[in-house]
């Protein structure tokens, strides 16, 4: 049976996807707080208009071993760079990184994938009872 | 989704080396606070800098943290009058490293938590990874 055919785990399954992107996303910004010039990234919400774009992105076909992968990525994975308008606080190294904001980020992450994680448990549970292995 | 989290690890791991690099440059700057030249006229130690840039990493596709150079401190010497210095010219002033301990101490707290934060985003990875084993074992 695959799982992914139920909405549920469907669902679960990418956004834990998203939330782990988002994850080495902060980490990047955590381990260049100190590089000059460096600004924070951050993923870029999926909203509703986006998904409805992501059908006319379409790749190039693959019509020979030695084809490459195209370059095009998930749209919903899609990195932003912060403007410098909406940094309040600038090192003097032109630094933008201010990691009370990626701590707060990455531990809202963190939360976000316990909650998916226990969805998923939870769901997964429901099977077992209606299969009758947890007695 | 584990691969995500894997670089997500590495990364960290990068960034803490960096930090670590650092704080062996700034233990550097405070072991020579004092070291003066070898010779009469000799130049003495002069403060050590380090600086960080992000490199793509092509094989993990993401921002990792290296250490850009290592340069020195060209500002002035730290000139003190000690007339009974054995280095002393014959106005009786000695130079010193151009090293603050404020400052080195200063930076070395900041190297210290960078590392900590670098240490707790590792933390954060990790526990959702084990968030993710777990769910095999239930």
């Amino acid at each position: 049976m695959d799982l992914n055919k139920l909405d549920v785990f469907r669902l679960t399954n990418s956004k834990m996807g998203w939330l782990s992107e988002r994850q080495t996303v902060l980490a990047q910004n955590i381990a260049n707080a100190d590089t000059p010039g460096y600004r924070a990234k951050d993923l870029k919400v999926p909203d509703f208009s986006s998904m409805l774009n992501t059908g006319t992105n379409v790749p190039v076909a693959k019509t020979s071993k030695g084809h490459l992968m195209g370059t095009i990525r998930r749209a919903d994975f899609r990195t932003v760079e912060e403007k410098s308008r909406d940094i309040y606080e600038m090192n003097p190294n032109e630094n933008g990184v201010i990691m009370e904001e990626q701590l707060i980020k990455v531990n809202d992450s963190n939360m976000n994938y316990k909650l998916v994680a226990n969805i998923y448990k939870k769901n997964l549970s429901m099977f077992k009872i209606a299969l009758g292995v947890n007695r | 989704m584990a691969v995500d989290l894997n670089n997500a690890l590495k990364i960290s791991a990068s960034g803490m080396k960096a930090q670590g690099t650092r704080l062996r440059v700034i233990s550097e700057n405070i072991a020579n606070q004092d070291s003066v030249g070898r010779s009469q006229g000799a130049d003495p130690y002069r403060r050590k800098t380090i600086v960080f840039k992000d490199v793509l990493d092509r094989k993990l596709g993401v921002d990792m943290v290296q250490v850009s150079k290592i340069g020195r401190d060209s500002s002035d010497f730290i000139v003190a009058y000690e007339p009974y210095h054995p280095l002393a010219d014959d106005k009786g002033y000695v130079r010193r490293p151009n090293v603050n301990g404020l400052i080195e101490m200063m930076d070395m707290k900041e190297a210290q938590r960078s590392y900590e934060a670098n240490l707790s985003v590792l933390e954060a990875s990790k526990a959702m990874i084990q968030r993710t084993i777990e769910l095999l074992r239930s």
